[in-house]
């Protein structure tokens, strides 16, 4: 187990730069889900800390060691691809085995730690077939088996639910969270679903377009997120975004070009008039006989919860209710935010306010 | 999946089709073993004496020799070059890749005859003419290009990840490409080494042309000669052709499962 440095770290293709700096700080022990767009730059930051993408500037560091220009089979990692990557022509067994085997393990230990793998991932059944004989879960855990056998400094995961179907996907989520706990490895995890980060993250690293939006719990993300792409990235659904100006004279409200006044506690520093975007979360809308006016348009309810998307004046505005409520579309509702927990971002820069 | 039942016309026109591929080799093996020195004498005496002349009494034996000498040679040359081509053209994004890739397998559209005259002056020149050696070099060259693009496809379809994964696991490059990437191979080997095997039994031109000395020829020369060496003698012609189809034949019912597996590799998941 090992700490992982990233500090201004730099990819380049050719001209093309993907990756304009990042750094990032991976305690040891820690549970890191790298998360964000397709393209922002995410998967080719852990590959670059697999040593399988060069590092065109900036440096990492795996515990003490700058792994700059090491090859991959000196960098103690272990890696989970998206699509497993099991070696077609092996047994499951030879699978998880053949890095020790590469190390030059004794056939004995070899067998050992195999075995104890397999054991804790329920595999211990399957060691003798080939990956074609397996299903998707089964592929998935091999994979894993294959990465906990060697016993790592450091586990990296590359999307590695996103071919299971949904069900499957939460129950190896609980599994990959609950092997993390009893092993206490340094893990990367990649994943562009937000959901898969938020429910298993130690840490966050929101980014987008090369660059690192925001490093943060996953609960610090979804209550202070730093910029109106973290604010619309993290939280499903997503948050409701609407323009206008703050204005403080009288009682502080949020006014829109079409007349629409909300509610708000405008910052320290906001000046009146200012030019602002409005952001509330959908679960932080509420009846309120005192609300704005909003027109059903469609409800979608699940069960748990109904989601109802409304029209403020122009605004779509999405609203997550968890009550049973039944409305038609057409039929005209109150609502208002709660007001300590709406958001302000610069119009311009997205920055919070 | 198709499971329809054909409709009758498919059976006769299979039948037919079948009949015309088989019909020529059935009256080849036929003429082989008749005796007398006639296309159809249908003198209804059947023996294997053409047989034993064919390889006793001449110098069919030596010519299969030399024939899967050089094949065997040929193949192997031509798989290993092609795969470290394959393999660079498939895993390592250079300047002009494509355009190289077009360009050799322009170069193999290239008629033989176009290219005998100065293919033997080099021979010549090399003193190479009647060895093994510039057989080999020549169908290498020759088979080259093609084996490389069915390679290259084959390495296409075997995922980066699975190189990378033993990268990370502790291989290195070459390790990885040994024990990962070949084994996935070995199927689209075999299909492209029978098929390199094959052209070389069956070449004609060029081996008569680089090494048509008594000793040297292979067996399609062998054959050839048959007609001016004995005069024309049909029953022999027949009984060393169907001599020299068996190895290809053998090889092609060994290595079936291989080369259908090979070839249809990627079609399906």
């Amino acid at each position: 187990m090992a700490t992982v440095e990233i500090r201004a770290v730099k990819k380049a293709y050719g001209a093309t730069p993907v990756i304009h700096g990042v750094d990032v700080g991976i305690a040891d022990g820690e549970f890191v889900v790298l998360v964000g767009p397709s393209g922002c730059g995410k998967s080719t930051l852990l590959r670059m800390i697999a040593g399988l993408e060069d590092i065109s500037g900036g440096e990492i560091r795996i515990g003490d060691r700058v792994i700059n220009n090491v090859p991959p089979k000196d960098r103690d990692i272990a890696m989970v691809f998206q699509n497993y990557a099991l070696y077609p022509h092996m047994t499951v067994a030879e699978n998880m085995g053949f890095s020790l085997k590469l190390h030059k393990a004794p056939k004995a230990e070899i067998d050992a730690r195999v075995r104890a793998a397999a054991e804790i991932l329920s595999l211990s059944h399957l060691l003798d077939r080939f990956p074609r004989q397996l299903s998707g879960g089964q592929r998935q855990r091999v994979a894993m088996g294959r990465a906990i056998v060697r016993d790592p400094q450091v586990f990296l995961f590359d999307e590695p639910l996103s071919n299971l179907d949904a069900k499957l996907r939460v129950q190896m989520r609980a599994e990959i969270k609950e092997l993390h706990q009893r092993l206490r490895t340094t893990t990367v995890y990649v994943t562009h679903d937000q959901i898969e980060a938020m429910t298993m993250a130690d840490k966050i690293v929101v980014m987008q377009d090369g660059i690192v939006e925001q490093i943060g719990a996953p609960l610090d993300l979804y209550d202070k997120p730093a910029n109106q792409f973290v604010a619309g990235f993290i939280g499903s659904p997503s948050m409701n975004f609407i323009e206008g100006r703050v204005r403080l004279d009288g009682t502080p409200r949020f006014e829109t070009a079409d007349g629409i006044a909300l509610p708000v506690s405008p910052p320290a520093g906001v000046a009146d008039g200012q030019p602002a975007v409005y952001g509330v979360r959908p679960e932080h809308m509420q009846i309120d006989p005192d609300g704005v006016a909003a027109t059903v348009l469609v409800t979608e309810p699940t069960g748990a919860e109904i989601l109802v998307v409304t029209k403020i004046g122009e605004h779509e505005v999405n609203c997550l209710f968890r009550e049973r409520l039944s409305f038609s579309p057409g039929e005209t509702i109150r609502i208002a935010p709660q007001r300590h927990l709406v958001h302000l971002f610069d119009a311009q820069t997205g920055k919070a306010l | 999946m198709f499971r329809d039942k054909a409709p009758w016309w498919a059976y006769v026109v299979i039948f037919l089709t079948s009949l015309g591929a088989v019909a020529p080799l059935a009256w080849l093996f036929l003429l082989s073993l008749d005796p007398n020195q006639g296309i159809a004498s249908g003198s209804g005496v059947y023996s294997l004496k053409n047989y034993a002349s064919v390889l006793f009494e001449s110098m069919m034996a030596q010519y299969f020799i030399n024939t899967t000498v050089v094949a065997l040679f040929t193949v192997f040359c031509t798989l290993t070059c092609a795969t470290l081509g394959a393999y660079a053209a498939s895993r390592y994004r250079f300047r002009g890749r494509e355009t190289i890739m077009i360009v050799l397998l322009l170069a193999s559209m290239t008629p033989v005859i176009a290219v005998l005259v100065p293919l033997y002056a080099m021979a010549a020149k090399l003193q190479l003419l009647n060895t093994y050696s510039i057989l080999v070099i020549v169908f290498t060259a020759w088979q080259l290009p093609g084996t490389l693009w069915l390679i290259r496809s084959f390495m296409n379809s075997i995922p980066p990840e699975l190189e990378e994964a033993a990268l990370v696991d502790g291989c290195s490059r070459a390790g990885a490409f040994f024990r990962i990437v070949l084994p996935q191979l070995a199927p689209g080997l075999v299909a492209a080494g029978l098929i390199v095997f094959v052209y070389v039994w069956n070449e004609f031109i060029i081996a008569v042309s680089l090494a048509a000395q008594q000793d040297m020829r292979l067996v399609s020369v062998g054959l050839y000669f048959y007609l001016s060496d004995f005069g024309v003698e049909w029953g022999k012609i027949a009984a060393g052709a169907i001599i020299s189809v068996i190895p290809p034949a053998m090889l092609f019912l060994f290595l079936q499962r291989q080369l259908i597996h090979g070839l249809s590799a990627g079609a399906v998941k």
